[in-house]
């Protein structure tokens, strides 16, 4: 497997170093920068390639949305993960907005980590499934939206897809292959607008498509 | 018979004897001064904080410092409470905002039932309020996550005195030292 180069990037060193000898102990994990907000991160990236990237939220200069939407601009290749408090999960449209493909929250797993990152690779997404059970409740709306009719099976891997579900998952979940899911999947985006599964999958909790 | 076995044991064993005792005692006592001297005991540290990237990180910066060996970890306050029954420590460095038990209430009891113990608050609260609670808990110094503690972590190690640590950032708050009555 090749190697996935990591920044981290978040105002607390002492997390920093933590997060950076826990994630160095991953085989196919190389940390190969840190920094201490988003001006540090652009600075970085213009002698460090990398490919993904561990972003704090709050930070001071410049906060994790603003670097997350000029990293998205500049280098668009490189995935970012949002790394959150239980506090910060306000900011999860901007995020989205911004183009993180993830979320963590910051006491996840080393096997979380190593799973979310490894997805994001493969261009899907991945949110934690205990900040998506937040996210939820923090931005579920009083009415579902009824005006987007989506089948069964649709509904099905829209579900998968709030839960962190990668594609292969999908589909062996429902018993058919990958390309079936790529299907239903375009039929998703299609019918809500969505550019990308992070955006599938705000737009899913904001129209209370999704339990 | 009985006056020559005697004899052998007044000038012949008990002298010999008498100097192989003193030269083991000498080197015995020699030998503890030079352990006295030559060891500086090590500061047993517990760190408690619900997030394991943190307390990994604190870890490893304070193994770089040295003169520390780090005795147990905990997830919250209560966890903290139930070690140092069973751990000493010297230094407790903990979090104010744990799940279960937070740092305000551990340190309050920690402080009476282990006195000899330091607690030291490690936290990302910046507010003077929550600095002024711990304060008057009893913790021996606060740090904020966001400061660089480098030196300070040094200082709470290697010094021997008592004295108050307080991350730069904190330096020009209107903090209370002597205000007990905030605990309640």
């Amino acid at each position: 497997m090749e190697i996935a180069k990591v920044i981290i990037v978040d105002d607390h060193v002492i997390f920093r170093k933590g997060l950076y000898t826990i994630l160095n102990e991953i085989d196919f994990i190389k940390v190969v920068g840190e920094a201490s907000n988003g001006n540090e991160l652009l600075e970085l990236l213009k002698k460090q390639p990398a490919d993904v990237i561990l972003m704090d939220i709050k930070m001071p200069v410049m906060d994790g949305i603003e670097a997350t939407k000029k990293v998205s601009a500049r280098y668009p290749d490189i995935k970012v993960i949002a790394l959150t408090m239980f506090e910060e999960i306000s900011y999860f449209n901007k995020m989205i907005e911004a183009g993180a493909s993830g979320f963590l929250l910051k006491k996840t797993t080393s096997e979380e980590l190593e799973r979310a990152i490894n997805l994001v690779l493969e261009d899907e997404s991945y949110f934690s499934e205990e900040f998506m059970n937040s996210v939820n409740v923090h931005l579920k709306p009083k009415q579902k939206n009824t005006t987007i009719a989506l089948t069964d099976r649709e509904q099905e891997v829209l579900e998968l897809i709030c839960k962190g579900y990668s594609n292969v998952e999908i589909a062996n979940f429902l018993g058919v292959s990958s390309r079936t899911v790529d299907g239903f999947r375009a039929r998703l985006f299609e019918k809500t607008g969505a550019k990308n599964a992070p955006n599938l999958v705000m737009f899913a909790i904001k129209n209370g498509l999704v339990n | 018979m009985i006056s020559i076995v005697l004899k052998f044991i007044l000038r012949v064993f008990l002298p010999v004897f008498l100097l192989r005792f003193s030269l083991l005692c000498g080197g015995g006592f020699r030998c503890y001064f030079w352990i006295k001297i030559n060891t500086v005991k090590k500061q047993k540290i517990i760190i408690a904080d619900n997030n394991k990237y943190f307390r990994e990180g604190l870890k490893r910066i304070l193994l770089n410092i040295g003169n520390v060996k780090v005795v147990g970890e905990a997830e919250n306050g209560l966890q903290l409470l139930d070690l140092l029954e069973i751990q000493k420590a010297d230094i407790v460095f903990l979090d104010v905002a744990m799940p279960e038990m937070g740092g305000f209430e551990a340190v309050l009891i920690g402080h009476q039932k282990f006195p000899k113990t330091r607690f030291i608050a490690f936290s990302s609260l910046e507010n003077p309020r929550y600095v002024n609670r711990m304060i008057a808990a009893g913790v021996s110094g606060y740090l904020t996550k966001s400061s660089d503690n480098y030196d300070l972590l040094h200082e709470i190690v290697t010094e021997k005195q008592q004295t108050f640590y307080l991350s730069p950032g904190l330096q020009n708050h209107n903090l209370q030292f002597d205000n007990h009555s905030l605990v309640n």
